[in-house]
C-alpha cells in the first residue's frame, strides 16, 4: 500500500529532526520515547498544526503544503493527549465534530454501539462536566473514530486508562486498521503493551530517531489479546 | 417653547460652589484627594471653553473639509485611547486591524445618517455632523475596546479548545466559533442596555440638552431615537469588523494557530 506519510530532512525548531521516514498506509505506527523527545511535535507536524522549518512532508504522495490545511486535517484527524471536551452532552460533542467536518452525523445506533465498545454505555445524553478523566479520554477517541477519517493521529490515547481499557483501545485500533485499511499513528509511552499491536515503531530521544523498527509490516495482521 | 435662558458669568461661577462643597467634604473625610478634584474641574472648564470656541469657529466655516477633519481627528484620538487601554493585552497583528474597523465602522453609519436619516443640507453641516460624529465615535470606541479585549482573552484562555477543534478538522472560523459571538455580545450589550433604560430610568444627555435649549420634547425624542439607531449601527458594525478581521490575526495562512498573540 502507498505510504501514508513520507518525511524528508524535516526539522522543527531544534525540537525534532527526522532525516527520512516512510510510514506505509494501512498500518498502526507507534511513536515512543521519553518526555520532551518531540513525539507530540511529530504528530502536530503531520496534522499541519505547526509547520516544519525545513524539509518536506508528503501525505499520500502530495506535499502537505499543497493540500488545503483544513481538508488535510479532515483526512488525518488528531486527538490530543488530554482531549478538550466541549461543554454540553456527549452527543453534543459528537455532533460538533461532525459539524466541524461538514459531515452528516452517523446514526444514533452506531454512536451508541461505539460508546458501548469503549465502556461508555448509556452516556449519550450525559453532561460532559460529569465525566472522569478516563471517560473524557475515551470520548475524545470515540468522537474522532466516528468520523472514519483515512488516518488518525493519537497522542497518548491510553494515558488516563487502566490496562484493560487500554487493551480495548488497542484492539479496536488494530481491527480498524485491518478492516478499514486506515492508518493509525500513535504516540505512547507504553511500548511493551502498545508495541504488541503495531506494525512499526519509532523511538525518539531529544528530537532524534534512536530506533526505527518496521519489521511488523511483513507479518500477517491478527487480533492480539 | 421659550428660548434658552443665557447663564451670566457670575451665575456660572456660582456653580463652582458645588466643587467647594466636595473639596470641604474631602477635607473633613481626610481623603487626600483635594488636588484631584480641583484639577479635574479646572481641566473640564478649560477643555470645554476651548471646545466651545473651536466649535463656534467650525460651525461658521461650513466647509466639507473642516467637518471631515474634525471626524478624522475624533477617530485618531479614539484610536490613541484604544491603543492605550489595550496596551500589552493584544499583539500587533490584532492592533493593526483596529484602525480600519473603527474608520469604516463609524464613517459608513455616519454617512448614512447624515444623507438618508437627517438629510441635512449640506450633508456635512457641522451643527449636525460634529455632535453626531462624536457620539458614534465615542460609543464605538468603547465597543471596539470591549470586543477586542474579550477576543484576545478568549484566544489566550481558550487555546486548548481552539487547537483541539483544528485538529479535528474545524476551519479557523468554526474553531473560534463561540468566542466570536461572545466578544460581539460583550461589546454590544452595554449599548443595548442603555437603550432599554432610556426614557424611563434616565433621560439621555443630548435630549436633556435639546429640551433645555427650548426644543419640544416630542421633537427631541425623534432626534434621540435616530441617534440611538445610528450609535447601535456604528457600534455593531465596528465590533463586527474587528471580530471578523481580528480573529484571522490569530491564525496564519496555513490555518495554524499562532504561538503568540502577535
Amino acid at each position: 500500500m502507498e505510504d501514508v506519510y513520507r518525511l524528508r530532512e524535516v526539522s522543527f525548531n531544534r525540537v525534532l529532526t527526522i532525516p527520512a521516514l516512510n510510514i506505509p498506509g494501512g498500518s498502526l505506527f507507534l511513536v515512543s520515547g521519553p518526555s520532551g523527545s518531540g513525539k507530540t511535535t511529530f504528530l502536530k507536524l503531520l496534522n499541519n498544526l505547526i509547520a516544519c522549518d525545513r524539509g518536506e512532508i508528503l501525505y499520500r504522495g502530495r506535499d502537505i503544503l499543497s493540500i488545503d490545511p483544513v481538508k488535510l486535517r479532515r483526512k488525518a484527524v488528531m486527538v490530543s493527549h488530554s482531549p478538550y471536551i466541549f461543554p454540553g452532552t456527549v452527543y453534543d460533542n459528537i455532533l460538533l465534530v461532525f459539524n466541524f467536518n461538514r459531515k452528516e452525523i452517523v446514526s444514533q445506533e452506531k454512536i451508541e454501539k461505539m460508546l458501548s465498545h469503549f465502556g461508555l454505555d448509556g452516556f449519550l445524553s450525559r453532561q460532559t462536566n460529569k465525566l472522569s478523566g478516563g471517560e473524557k479520554q475515551r470520548l475524545g477517541l470515540v468522537r474522532a473514530l466516528l468520523l472514519e477519517s483515512e488516518t488518525i493521529l493519537l497522542d497518548e490515547p491510553t494515558a488516563a486508562l487502566d490496562e484493560e481499557n487500554s487493551r480495548t483501545v488497542y484492539n479496536y485500533l488494530n481491527n480498524w486498521v485491518q478492516e478499514g485499511g486506515r492508518s493509525v499513528i500513535m504516540v505512547s509511552h507504553d511500548v511493551s503493551l502498545a508495541g504488541r499491536y503495531t506494525d512499526g515503531t519509532m523511538i525518539l530521544d531529544k528530537g532524534q530517531i534512536v530506533e526505527l523498527r518496521q519489521e511488523g509490516y511483513a507479518r500477517e495482521r491478527t487480533a492480539v489479546d | 417653547m421659550s428660548e434658552l435662558q443665557s447663564i451670566e458669568i457670575w451665575r456660572m461661577a456660582a456653580s463652582y460652589f458645588f466643587l467647594v462643597l466636595v473639596l470641604l467634604m474631602s477635607h473633613f473625610l481626610k481623603l487626600g484627594r483635594g488636588n484631584e478634584f480641583w484639577v479635574s474641574a479646572l481641566r473640564m472648564t478649560i477643555q470645554l471653553v476651548l471646545a466651545g470656541y473651536l466649535l463656534d469657529l467650525v460651525f461658521r466655516q461650513q466647509h466639507v473639509l473642516v467637518s471631515l477633519l474634525v471626524l478624522f481627528a475624533m477617530q485618531g484620538f479614539a484610536l490613541v485611547t484604544i491603543y492605550g487601554r489595550l496596551k500589552g493585552k493584544i499583539g500587533h497583528r490584532l492592533k493593526n486591524m483596529l484602525a480600519p474597523a473603527l474608520f469604516v465602522g463609524t464613517t459608513l453609519p455616519l454617512a448614512y445618517f447624515m444623507i438618508v436619516v437627517i438629510a441635512a443640507d449640506p450633508w456635512y453641516a457641522p451643527r449636525y455632523f460634529i455632535p453626531i460624529a462624536g457620539m458614534t465615535v465615542g460609543n464605538s470606541m468603547t465597543g471596539i475596546t470591549l470586543g477586542t479585549e474579550r477576543l484576545a482573552q478568549a484566544f489566550c484562555s481558550g487555546r486548548a479548545r481552539i487547537e483541539e477543534s483544528l485538529m479535528l478538522g474545524a476551519s479557523p472560523r468554526a474553531a473560534a466559533g463561540n468566542y466570536l459571538s461572545d466578544a460581539f455580545n460583550a461589546a454590544v450589550i452595554p449599548t443595548v442596555n442603555s437603550m432599554l433604560g432610556m426614557g424611563i430610568i434616565f433621560l439621555p444627555g443630548m435630549m436633556t440638552g435639546q429640551i433645555l435649549a427650548g426644543v419640544s420634547p416630542l421633537n427631541s425624542i425623534k432626534y434621540q431615537i435616530v441617534i440611538m439607531m445610528c450609535i447601535l449601527g456604528s457600534v455593531g458594525l465596528t465590533v463586527y469588523l474587528i471580530i471578523q478581521l481580528g480573529f484571522r490575526s490569530f491564525f496564519n495562512d496555513r490555518a495554524q494557530l499562532l504561538e503568540e498573540a502577535d
